[in-house]
């Protein structure tokens, strides 16, 4: 059985170059996970109306949004849209 | 010799033959003492001023007319100008000329090569001679401004300058969204841009090679490219931001930007669009080609327009008159007709007349000025000037589907604007009209050309559909949220076309549009976000909270914050100044190695593994095991809902031999064997045989002791085998000559001499050769089908051969290693591995095939 480590000492966590989707209402989240490609790409749920995703799966993501007729604005933090 | 004699000696003769027979009999090499005397005679008497004056006289008018316009144009001219400014025909001016050099009136310049004479009708020059040019009358100034046709041509092609612009703002709006490669050399384009093609306000003329972009495409792409107005990005053509404000500008302005493009693009050449001739082979290059390059081309424009400027605008004029100014005044406009031995020569060097059956024919230099330059000029007139609106075009006799032949002209008034002959632009409002918006979301643009700003914002937001007379938009929630993607609005979309429509906007197209908008609104994904997540409350209970507060920016969730745009470096500075320990997540860059996997479906997870993306891995396909933190176990239905989500199995493994020195056997197999569970496959231990090489086979199952062992046929080249008998199969046929791989495919079907020694030690059978006609192939028919075997089995397995054959016709084999990549029928496609490029063989002409142990990626 393999060793656990030592816990590391407590420290403040950034995360940077997270992908993050917002939504302008709370039941769009569920409308959305009706798509496999968004359950695919979910990282984490940060409130009702913003999700962290994968990266990798953003590409799979937009093409299942763009077949139900969804056209989300792709936004860069340092670039704007 | 007394002068006398030299009287009496010319009586008899009239003064012509005279200096003929002296010129003949080449005076000016005379040694001897009475052929010098005889010869200062002959120049005193018979090339004095009064004797030149007789002469003259004497002439037919033609040739006087001719030798007129040569002193008129300072002695010195070109043939080409001096037949154009003749009446006659060709041939009629030919012999003319012939004659007045045989009577010493006109010279051929001197040759570069000295002690050379030019031979009649070698140099495209002639100077007139000085004793003639005494005796000639002064010049009087002939060459007046070009006549006006009587009548109007009966069929007329107006002019749309219009058009134009709207068509490259068309092609513009058609390059976003769509992967439109530039075109390749040669203007060679494809399906994307035959696509933009059937777009274009004015449908292009149909191209015998649907590679090539149609003229008009190719003429609209050159003029983008000059102004500067698309960008290549990513491979991809895409159109640069300020074409905009351009095609929303003045309208003049717009149009002398492509003008000016133009006449300065070596993109399009109005010369290689001249289909009567075609490319000769010349045999000494070094000697120069006249065939002209596209910076000549480009200036060859610039001299066009100056001697267009003698034409009055709005005026009809024969095709014919702008021909002979040009030979008149810039006969070398285009092809220089040089006498310094270079570009010597009686033909046309480099190209010639497209003859019967794509024969080419030579071009006089001297006498098929017009089938050259005239027919540049012409299609300069037919496409590049009449496209740009600058000319109209007329027709006496209908014009009966040739493209090559325009009989009159006349310049519009943008032309004489863009010639600089008139002040003022023409009024393009007459051409813009109201929009037309009707209930079934499509728009009407009634207008032979729209107005250009009207045009490139319709464009955005609304799919253009063609029409004949008018231009026809459709307006959809793909193009509206396109639309909504470069910036415009619900608002800004239904006032552009209030306006337009005078305020009918339909209601039901305003309340869409709306709906549209709001539905691109709803979502929002932003790349490049940095958080802090605080979960040790370390910020909070910092005396320096209120700074890290303000640099940690909004709250998004407890404990989690969102940095402002440029905040990181001022929240790093605040942590260290607060001296709170940080670790940074970097989620652009590879994971780190923080899982292990026990023994088993236990998966152990460093604590440093606190990334969201190895946890929500972990979630995704096992669940934490209670009462040991960092411990986790693989669980089946968190791993088929996951592939029901579509994540692979592949993926899930590769993702976590990113996070580990390399996942287990045990892992791999456990996550791979429960995601086909849920996608429906089952597996089953059969015994299966499998042939692929259909002639083998058959021949195989033509056995009756062989076929007895197979039980079932479940595919065309696969059969299950009899319980149990597996061994008994593989025995039967080894005794025949076929061995079998352990899962049960065909391997070879050689005997020990065919087979050659293996390289690999006998662990693989591969790589092995099999040969044409060696001893031990059964007949012809099976040696084919034991190539096709050893092909497909190298294809399967991705096995680069080495091959040795000849082509038809070939003596000799040769030797090639290749990487096979389709075998249809006989037919082989190989991409070959020592000189590149991808080959056909029919199996026909392959002797050998040797399997080779490396192998190739596609």
């Amino acid at each position: 059985m393999a060793r656990i480590p030592q816990k590391p000492e407590p420290a403040v966590l950034l995360h940077e170059n997270v992908t993050l989707m917002e939504m302008d209402r709370p039941g769009q989240m569920e409308e959305l996970r009706a798509l496999p490609a968004f359950r695919a790409a979910l990282v984490k749920v940060l409130d009702p109306c913003t999700v962290v995703l994968d990266g990798r799966h953003l590409s799979e993501l937009m093409a299942s949004l763009r077949k139900h007729g969804h056209h989300p604005r792709i936004l860069s933090e340092d670039m704007g849209e | 010799m007394p002068s006398e004699s030299a009287e009496l000696f010319l009586d008899g003769y009239s003064t012509e033959s005279l200096k003929v027979m002296a010129r003949r009999r080449g005076w000016r090499d005379a040694t001897s003492a009475g052929k010098v005397a005889l010869i200062a005679f002959l120049k005193d008497r018979l090339f004095s001023r009064s004797a030149n004056h007789c002469l003259i006289r004497s002439l037919p008018p033609r040739q006087q007319h001719l030798l007129a316009a040569l002193k008129a144009r300072g002695g010195k001219a070109d043939l080409v100008t001096l037949s154009a400014t003749a009446s006659g025909d060709s041939a009629e001016v030919a012999t003319d000329l012939r004659d007045l050099v045989e009577l010493g009136l006109m010279l051929y310049p001197p040759r570069a090569e000295k002690g050379r004479k030019h031979r009649l009708g070698q140099c495209p020059r002639v100077w007139l001679d000085p004793t003639a040019a005494d005796a000639l009358a002064p010049a009087s100034a002939e060459c007046g401004r070009p006549k006006l046709l009587a009548t109007p041509p009966a069929e007329i092609h107006e002019a749309f300058p219009g058009l134009l612009l709207a068509d490259m703002v068309l092609v513009l709006n058609s390059l976003a969204g769509n992967q439109v490669p530039p075109p390749t050399e040669g203007l060679r384009g494809g399906r994307p841009w035959r696509e933009i093609a059937t777009r274009l306000l004015v449908p292009p003329e149909e191209s015998g090679n649907r590679d090539l972009l149609p003229p008009r495409l190719a003429f609209i792409y050159a003029l983008l490219v000059e102004m500067n107005l698309v960008r290549v990005r990513s491979g991809f053509l895409v159109a640069a931001p300020e074409a905009g404000p351009l095609f929303h500008g003045d309208r003049a302005t717009l149009h002398r930007a492509a003008f000016s493009a133009w006449q300065k693009t070596q993109i399009w050449n109005e010369f290689q669009r001249i289909s009567e001739l075609l490319p000769r082979p010349i045999p000494d290059e070094a000697l120069g080609l006249h065939t002209p390059s596209t910076g000549k081309v480009s200036r060859a424009r610039g001299k066009v327009l100056t001697v267009l400027k003698r034409f009055a605008p709005a005026h009809w004029y024969a095709f014919s008159s702008l021909e002979r100014e040009l030979k008149v005044h810039n006969p070398d406009f285009l092809i220089q007709r040089g006498d310094d031995g270079r570009h010597g020569g009686t033909t046309y060097r480099g190209f010639g007349q497209r003859g019967r059956d794509n024969t080419v024919l030579p071009l006089n230099l001297m006498e098929d000025w017009d089938r050259v330059e005239g027919r540049f000029l012409a299609r300069l007139l037919l496409e590049s000037l009449h496209w740009l609106g600058m000319v109209r075009l007329g027709y006496q006799l209908p014009r009966d589907g040739d493209a090559s032949r325009v009989d009159a002209f006349a310049l519009t008034t943008a032309g004489a604007y863009l010639l600089g002959l008139a002040t003022g632009y023409p009024d393009g409002r007459a051409e813009s009209v109201p929009l037309l918006v009707q209930p079934d979301f499509s728009i009407l643009c009634l207008a032979p050309a729209p107005d250009t700003g009207m045009l490139h914002d319709l464009c955005a937001f609304a799919d253009y559909q063609g029409g004949d007379r008018v231009a026809r938009f459709i307006l959809s929630r793909e193009s509206v949220q396109r639309g909504c993607h470069q910036g415009w609005s619900a608002d800004s979309i239904t006032r552009i076309l209030t306006d337009a429509t005078a305020g009918t906007l339909p209601q039901n197209i305003a309340a869409s549009i709306q709906e549209w908008e709001d539905a691109f609104r709803r979502f929002r994904i932003i790349r490049g976000v940095a958080l802090v997540e605080d979960p040790h409350g370390l910020m909070s209970a910092s005396p320096h909270a209120a700074a890290l507060d303000k640099a940690a920016g909004g709250q998004l969730a407890p404990a989690l914050r969102r940095v402002p745009r440029g905040g990181k470096s001022t929240l790093n500075a605040a942590l260290r100044k607060a001296r709170i320990p940080v670790r940074h997540l970097d989620y652009a860059a590879g994971p780190g190695r923080v899982l292990t996997f026990d023994k088993g479906n236990g998966i152990t997870c460093s604590p440093r593994g606190d990334d969201w993306l190895t946890r929500s891995l972990l979630e995704r396909i096992a669940r934490p095991v209670a009462g040991e933190s960092g411990r986790w176990r693989l669980d089946p239905r968190r791993v088929s809902a996951a592939a029901a989500d579509g994540v692979s199995a592949d993926e899930i493994v590769r993702a976590l031999g990113e996070r580990s020195r390399g996942t287990g056997p045990e892992i791999r197999l456990a996550i791979t064997a429960w995601s086909r569970q849920a996608a429906g496959v089952s597996v089953a231990r059969l015994s299966l045989f499998t042939c692929q090489d259909q002639e083998l086979r058959e021949m195989i199952l033509a056995v009756p002791e062989l076929a007895a062992e197979m039980a079932e046929q479940i595919a065309d080249d696969t059969f299950v085998v009899r319980a149990g008998r597996m061994t008994a199969l593989r025995q039967a046929l080894k005794a025949r000559g076929v061995r079998l791989r352990h899962n049960g495919s065909l391997r070879d079907r050689t005997t020990p001499s065919d087979t050659a020694t293996s390289r690999t030690g006998g662990t693989d059978p591969l790589p092995f050769r099999w040969r044409r006609g060696t001893k031990g192939s059964a007949s012809a028919a099976a040696s084919s089908a034991q190539l096709r075997f050893l092909l497909l089995r190298a294809i399967q397995a991705r096995r680069k051969v080495r091959v040795e054959m000849r082509r038809d016709g070939e003596a000799l084999y040769r030797s090639r290693q290749l990487a096979p990549l389709v075998l249809d029928g006989s037919v082989l496609t190989a991409a070959c591995l020592e000189n590149g490029g991808r080959w056909t063989f029919h199996l026909d002409q392959i002797r050998s095939v040797e399997l080779l142990a490396g192998r190739f990626t596609t």
